[in-house]
């Protein structure tokens, strides 16, 4: 399998790199041929690498342990579903995951993209292949997945604990796919600006693109969250670690990208800013990539440590120079159709939501790299950590989801005061509202009631415009739930945006009761006793345990009470890897929810608070010390990812690459002088 | 004196925490009790978030298990209930293992660069987004009477409209045709149309 793996690896190069140059070249000699078999030679690179990550999986399930990453990340203790997933638990594996998904990512695109393209494609190839051919390189020298192990001891090293969860199926692989596949729209832009395609022909193929990377990535990062928060056994899911960091980065300018990308699509406007953002996407995207790979461990210090670090470090500043001579060679190409007409319109409100969403990425930017900055300028170590960034972040994120209730109702072009304050009176008094009874209900966490104003304000915006759009359908005859679908069909980028703005509100009601209104207590228990936490009394029962092959398992159980009924029956679990020495946890969560719904599982019930165990010890007089806490909110952080989902499907879904093509002309103009502007996003 | 009394358990509690061997009281330990020690905990939580444990880059005390940050935690509950302020012990700790062990930097010397730079970003950034958007509606007095603006990107969401929709549009108002719009902007879209 080895052999089979290293030479579809040394396939793959050769395809892309013929793939990158021949396109150029016949691009550039006007040979459709050479372009042709470029473009069919980088599928084929695509092919190669399947055939090489299928060799890497086959030698993980098959337990060939003469290959040292097989060795280093598997055993056979291990339950056999991760032995499928194992492969991109390490630095090799992950690399050869991210050539293989990237080129696979870019076959897709190179397939699917529009006509309109054609004469920028051999250019967008080059661009998807020279990246590829860089990962195949630092792959077939630097991080040769299929190296042969130094002896075949017959018994692998295992993967490491905290690996083990069912979100390993998901979060990696979405991740890492979200992180390169940020490449994709670059690619676009980049090729149409070196074919001199310099107006809005590349638009939909990036838009489309992009939208698709930052579902990708959101999806990837909240799974994350997930992970973190029931496996690492503090009760959190996001802490701003320098890896959490670099991968937020590339996602918070992508969504400023898909707003502002409207305006293009729209008014012909912000063309150059949209370049730019996809450049500083593509960048950032290298650095998180060079951050992951710096070293193994999260430290600050062991910054570009190792040789594939430094190698990623200067592909990311190639990356930053390559997009800048792209930029500035087609920047005078790139002006505005027309002017900003007010600061009170929709336009204007795309270019605040930017320049927030700019701004944080900027904070994070400047708390990922300021420990390095004081370490080499003042000689000193230092930590930016959780309380840093929530404390400079938060009031941005607060101020773009006010932007977020406002912004949608600003009519493109201009308007007035009056009509401005005709549509925001009652998002904004419900927003008061709320907030004074939030206040008087005796919750005096001023951030919290005022973020709670926010989020009731972006609510009542969607839900006071989707009212008058669906009650306008009801008197075109359609009942409300037809009338809503239909009013969401006819412009469903906007109305799949205000749904991803809903998922957001999910997230906001978690974010803030997770942060401000946690309550925890760790305490030690004897079999039989039992400790109160606000109005839940948790009585510990006694522990069980279980050996196995390669470690050594506990849990507790657990009755939890509220009032005199018993509300579950918990059993935190925790286990012991000797081969690591290394302790895992399970934290046992039991959704309390806010209305019960009868039939419903636990889980879909809207929760009010997370009652959360986790083991931290089990001592050796029969006590265990658990660490208790009560997460408000908990359960909204993670509905909003099904939500963020659909509204990313209902946005995207007429894929309108492929309905472009297909509108006659005829009907691209409007039989009646209909108010054209108001269609909105 | 009872909270008092009550406070002192949890010295105790995390001492046992991490010596079994040396636990033969009977009572739970706790960390958060009745009411009244529910602040105290509350301050001793926050400082457990703002401190970073010694031995794991990145992780506060209060995400961490090992050894050094039971022992952490317990030295700053100590010191809580001794009457330090939340300053002097971070202080403590910083003598003990350096200014990385804050979890953010103090806002003094040089480190003060950490908290400036993000609020004079922003200040500047708001200057340059006047600016350019000034700057964008100056060119407006000539492209728009002039009506030399590029080709309209053709909207395939325009096209596709029925009539109801447009009928949806107008209820909704967020346009042009909304009697609040001055004349011109009606122009504003004829012009428009005729372009298409």
């Amino acid at each position: 399998m080895a052999e089979l793996g290293t030479m579809s690896l040394l396939l793959a190069f050769a395809l892309a790199l013929y793939a990158g140059v021949g396109s150029v070249v016949g691009a550039r000699l006007g040979s459709g041929d050479l372009v042709m078999s470029s473009r069919r030679s980088s599928y084929m690179a695509g092919l190669a690498l399947a055939v090489a990550v299928g060799a890497l999986v086959y030698a993980f399930v098959t337990h060939d342990f003469s290959i040292e990453y097989v060795r280093g990340h598997s055993d056979r203790a291990q339950s056999q579903a991760f032995t499928w997933v194992a492969m991109y638990a390490g630095n090799e594996g992950s690399l050869l995951y991210i050539t293989a998904i990237f080129t696979a990512m870019s076959m897709v695109s190179i397939y699917v993209s529009p006509r309109r393209l054609e004469p920028s494609r051999p250019y967008i190839i080059a661009v998807l292949m020279g990246i590829t051919v860089f990962f195949l390189a630092v792959l077939l020298t630097l991080a040769d997945p299929f190296a042969p192990a130094a002896f075949d001891a017959g018994r692998g090293m295992g993967v490491n604990p905290l690996l083990r969860h069912p979100g390993m199926f998901i979060h990696p692989p979405l991740q890492m796919a979200g992180l390169v596949g940020v490449a994709i729209p670059f690619a676009f832009v980049a090729g149409a600006m070196i074919a001199g395609q310099t107006r809005d022909q590349w638009l939909d193929a990036a838009r489309v693109s992009a939208i698709a990377v930052w579902a990708v990535l959101s999806a990837g990062v909240l799974i994350g969250a997930w992970w973190a928060y029931t496996i690492l056994g503090w009760g959190g899911y996001w802490g701003w670690d320098p890896i959490e960091n670099v991968a937020i980065m590339p996602w918070l300018v992508l969504t400023a990208f898909i707003h502002s990308v409207m305006v293009q699509k729209r008014r012909g406007m912000f063309r150059m800013w949209n370049v730019a953002l996809l450049s500083m996407i593509f960048v950032l995207g290298q650095f998180g990539l060079f951050i992951n790979r710096g070293g193994p461990v999260v430290s600050v210090h062991s910054f570009g440590a190792s040789t594939i670090g430094s190698i990623f470090l200067g592909f990311m500043l190639f990356s930053a120079a390559f997009a800048l001579v792209i930029f500035l060679w087609r920047y005078p190409a790139l002006k505005s159709d027309r002017p900003l007409e007010s600061f009170l319109s929709r336009e204007a409100g795309f270019l605040v939501n930017n320049f927030l969403f700019l701004g944080v990425t900027f904070v994070t930017l400047w708390g990922v790299l300021f420990p390095l900055f004081s370490e080499f300028a003042n000689n000193e170590t230092v930590t930016v950590s959780a309380p840093w960034f929530n404390r400079i972040n938060g009031p941005i994120l607060l101020a773009i989801v006010i932007l977020m209730g406002i912004g949608p109702l600003l009519p493109w072009r201009r308007t007035t005061m009056t009509s401005v304050q005709r549509w925001l009176t009652i998002p904004i008094g419900i927003g008061m509202v709320t907030m004074a009874t939030i206040w008087i209900s005796g919750v005096h966490e001023l951030w919290a009631v005022i973020g709670f104003g926010a989020l009731s304000l972006v609510m009542s915006a969607v839900l006071e415009e989707w009212y008058r759009g669906t009650m306008a359908q009801r008197r075109a005859g359609h009942n409300f739930a037809s009338g809503w679908w239909r009013m969401v069909s006819g412009n469903r980028p906007r109305h799949g945006g205000y749904i991803v703005h809903i998922a957001i509100i999910a997230l906001g009601i978690g974010v803030i009761g997770t942060s401000f209104f946690q309550q925890r207590a760790d305490v030690a228990l004897a079999p039989g006793e039992s400790f109160t936490l606000d109005e839940y009394r948790v009585e510990y029962v006694n522990t069980e345990n279980e050996q196995r092959e390669d470690r050594i398992s506990e849990w507790a159980n657990v009755n939890v009470f509220k009032g005199d009924e018993q509300i579950a029956e918990l059993a935190p679990w925790r286990a012991f890897y000797p081969a690591f020495n290394m302790a895992s946890v399970r934290a046992s969560i039991h959704n309390v929810p806010l209305v019960d719904i009868p039939g419903f599982p636990e889980y879909l019930n809207p929760g009010l608070e997370d009652l959360y165990i986790v083991p931290n010890e089990f001592l050796e007089d029969g006590r265990v010390v658990l660490r208790i806490s009560i997460n408000p909110a908990a359960w909204w952080l993670w509905i909003s990812g099904p939500v963020f989902i659909i509204g990313t499907v209902i946005a995207l879904w007429p894929a309108p690459l492929l309905e472009r093509r297909t509108v006659p002309a005829h009907r691209r103009i409007p039989s009646t002088p209909q108010p054209a502007e108001s269609v909105g996003v | 004196m009872l909270f008092v009394a009550i406070i002192s358990l949890i010295g105790a509690v995390q001492i046992q925490a991490q010596s079994p061997d040396s636990s033969t009281e009977a009572p739970p330990t706790v960390t958060i009790g009745p009411d009244q020690d529910r602040e105290f905990e509350k301050r001793a939580q926050g400082l457990e978030k703002s401190l970073i444990c010694p031995i794991c880059p990145g992780e506060t005390l209060d995400q961490s298990f090992v050894q050094i940050s039971q022992d952490m935690k317990r030295i700053l509950r100590e010191k809580l209930l001794e009457g330090q302020d939340e300053d002097q012990i971070k202080d403590f700790f910083v003598a003990r293992y350096g200014p990385s062990v804050l979890a953010a930097p103090p806002r003094t010397g040089f480190n003060l660069i950490t908290w400036i730079v993000p609020p004079v970003g922003v200040a500047i950034g708001i200057a340059l987004l006047v600016i350019v958007m000034r700057q964008m509606r100056r060119d407006s007095g000539t492209v728009v009477a002039a009506g030399v603006g590029g080709p309209i990107p053709e909207n395939e969401e325009e096209g596709g409209l029925s009539d109801y929709l447009a009928e949806v549009d107008r209820d909704l108002s967020l346009g042009d045709d909304s009697p609040d719009h001055e004349p011109d902007d009606i122009v504003g879209v004829r012009e428009r149309n005729s372009q298409d």
